[in-house]
């Protein structure tokens, strides 16, 4: 079955006009629409969330400064509790290598 | 908020594709710039919309949250618009048709006195009596559109008032193109029964002019 778009049909239903009172203006439902949270599906949140953390130095800075002073932290307990200096990256990096990671 | 607003500009200004803007708004830009990317894009859909929403639905207020909740769907849920499976505005379209019909299930359209076309039939030309025979024959169309079963309507609106393609048009309405080519042929016969019978005269009774 093919259907060919009949030019009289069309003529005779385009006799149903629509005018301009009809149309609402765009712009309250634009912003209403942009008032409701977005859902951005967990790993795409992540992904920005890492991208935005390394190309951007100001970006979520107090989380920066909060996980380098937890490093310094432990760094500062290991050496003391090993009296010896502790290189916490290095000490990560190995045990991620243990895991297989 | 890391990025200056002139990073907007070359949205503003460039002709982006619908693409690139919802890869904006999903996600990828700061708030503001994915706000103006959204303002862009919106617009260019949003008469065309409406449009499609007062066809189905014959009324106002019912086409507005219509409008409404397609726009606000799309915001929401940008990061879904996934552009390899469909342009986005099949996507957009889908969403709107889906909530028009879910709306026509709840509220069918009232069968008289749907939309005053007093406004859009009047010109300076027009007698009392061309005005109220245009007006009879507006009405009769949408009484025929409305007793046609919804997604019937829904194929007539996408492919006789809006000119979709039928590819187009199957896809937004989630069929198969012979399903849609169907759709119209049973649509086109029960229009051109119900609309065949020569238009009432004024001095019947019927719509009050």
């Amino acid at each position: 079955m093919t259907h060919e778009i009949d030019t009289d049909l069309k003529e005779k239903l385009r006799q149903w006009p629509l005018n301009s009172h009809d149309f609402s203006p765009p712009g309250p439902l634009i912003e209403t629409a942009m008032s409701h949270a977005q859902i951005i599906p967990f790993g795409v949140r992540i992904r920005h969330e890492l991208e935005l953390a390394f190309t951007q130095w100001a970006y979520a800075l107090p989380y920066k400064l909060g996980a380098a002073a937890t490093c310094l932290m432990i760094g500062a307990g290991l050496g003391g509790l090993l009296e010896e200096p502790v290189n916490v990256a290095g000490l990560a990096l190995m045990s991620l290598t243990g895991t297989g990671l | 908020m890391y990025r200056d607003e002139t990073s907007i500009i070359p949205i503003m200004t460039g002709v982006s594709s619908d693409t690139d803007l919802m890869s904006r708004i999903a996600g990828g830009e700061t708030g503001l710039i994915r706000e103006q990317a959204f303002r862009l894009l919106a617009a260019r859909y949003m008469s065309r919309a409406q449009a499609i929403a007062m066809r189905i639905v014959h009324h106002k207020q019912d086409a507005e949250d219509c409008v409404q909740e397609a726009l606000t769907r799309s915001w929401q849920h940008a990061a879904r618009f996934d552009p390899a499976r469909s342009a986005f505005s099949t996507w957009f379209y889908r969403i709107l048709t889906n909530a028009a019909l879910d709306r026509l299930r709840r509220r069918p359209p009232p069968a008289d006195n749907i939309v005053d076309h007093g406004d859009s039939l009047a010109d300076n030309a027009a007698t009392g009596e061309d005005i109220y025979l245009k007006k009879r024959e507006a009405q009769r169309i949408q009484n025929a559109l409305s007793a046609l079963p919804a997604q019937q309507k829904l194929a007539i609106v996408l492919c006789y008032y809006e000119d979709f393609t039928q590819s187009e048009a199957a896809r937004i309405m989630q069929v198969h193109i012979k399903a849609l080519e169907g759709l119209l042929s049973r649509a086109k016969k029960s229009l051109k029964q119900d609309l065949s019978p020569a238009p009432l005269s004024p001095n019947r009774s019927g719509l009050s002019s």
